[in-house]
């Protein structure tokens, strides 16, 4: 996703990811893969649940999701990943390109 | 010979036994153990289908696991402050802070989990409706610095928001 990071920017978007891991997980995760981009512990889940991605086998994780959300902070699209298989970066910047 | 020994040990034994008896030794360990520790019991309403949690934990780290079928118990735990940590699929998680009393079977209240708000036609899990609202956060990154959603809203730029599963 770093290399991704870049074309976002390019594409007018701000990436930002988040687990349900803690502040020293979230870290870890940062550390390990050299990311830029924000990267944000939701130890409580209350984003999670706000954003209806609660894993609906282990609700202490979330599952694997994108959003789009637009510049009036509306959401213009969701995808759900299928088990183990993460979206296309490529995919992700194509809808963002419609918009 | 071998009997002798076989005395000789026996005699050591006795001695060993009712030495310990005879002693002024105040507390015998069996006893010990039954006054530091305590147990936990409680109620939760009972929902068809969902597995309900129960989590101990002392200063965040869990020290207990079970789950509730209507009711729950946690036994042998240590006297102290804990955190309960009551949590199913589908619905708010709840928490209530509980003191461990040596020799006690505390009853807590019964505790009835609310139904997590899932947008219209969607199930639980599925996330969001297009043209719905993004709702706002305030969440921390690895330094503990926090984020929040309008900071890059504001910023008049389309947001790609990633969630991933994370660690276990």
């Amino acid at each position: 996703m770093q290399d991704n990071y870049d074309k976002f920017k390019a594409a007018g978007a701000e990436l930002i990811a988040i687990s349900s891991d803690n502040v020293a997980g979230t870290k870890q995760t940062v550390d390990k893969e050299v990311l830029k981009y924000p990267v944000l512990a939701d130890k409580d889940r209350e984003t999670i649940k706000a954003y209806n991605v609660v894993d609906p086998a282990n609700n202490r994780l979330a599952r694997a999701s994108s959003f789009i959300l637009k510049r009036d902070g509306t959401v213009a699209w969701v995808n759900l990943d299928e088990w183990n298989e993460r979206i296309p970066t490529a995919k992700i910047l194509t809808e963002l390109g419609k918009l | 010979m071998k009997q002798i020994k076989t005395l000789f040990t026996l005699a050591l034994l006795l001695l060993a036994a009712f030495g310990c008896g005879t002693t002024d030794n105040p507390v015998d360990d069996r006893d010990e153990i039954a006054t530091l520790t305590g147990a936990l019991q409680g109620e939760v309403q009972s929902i068809e289908g969902v597995t309900i949690q129960v989590h101990l934990l002392k200063d965040g780290q869990l020290v207990a696991h079970t789950e509730a079928h209507g009711s729950y118990a946690l036994n042998e735990i240590e006297a102290g402050n804990y955190t309960l940590h009551i949590s199913a699929n589908g619905y708010q998680d709840a928490e209530l802070n509980v003191t461990v009393v040596a020799g006690e079977t505390v009853s807590l209240d019964k505790v009835t989990l609310a139904a997590l708000a899932l947008p219209d036609g969607l199930e639980l899990g599925e996330g969001l409706n297009i043209g719905s609202k993004a709702p706002a956060f305030e969440l921390p990154d690895g330094n503990g610095e926090l984020h929040a959603l309008a900071d890059y809203t504001g910023n008049d730029k389309k947001v790609v928001l990633i969630f991933y599963r994370g660690g276990w």
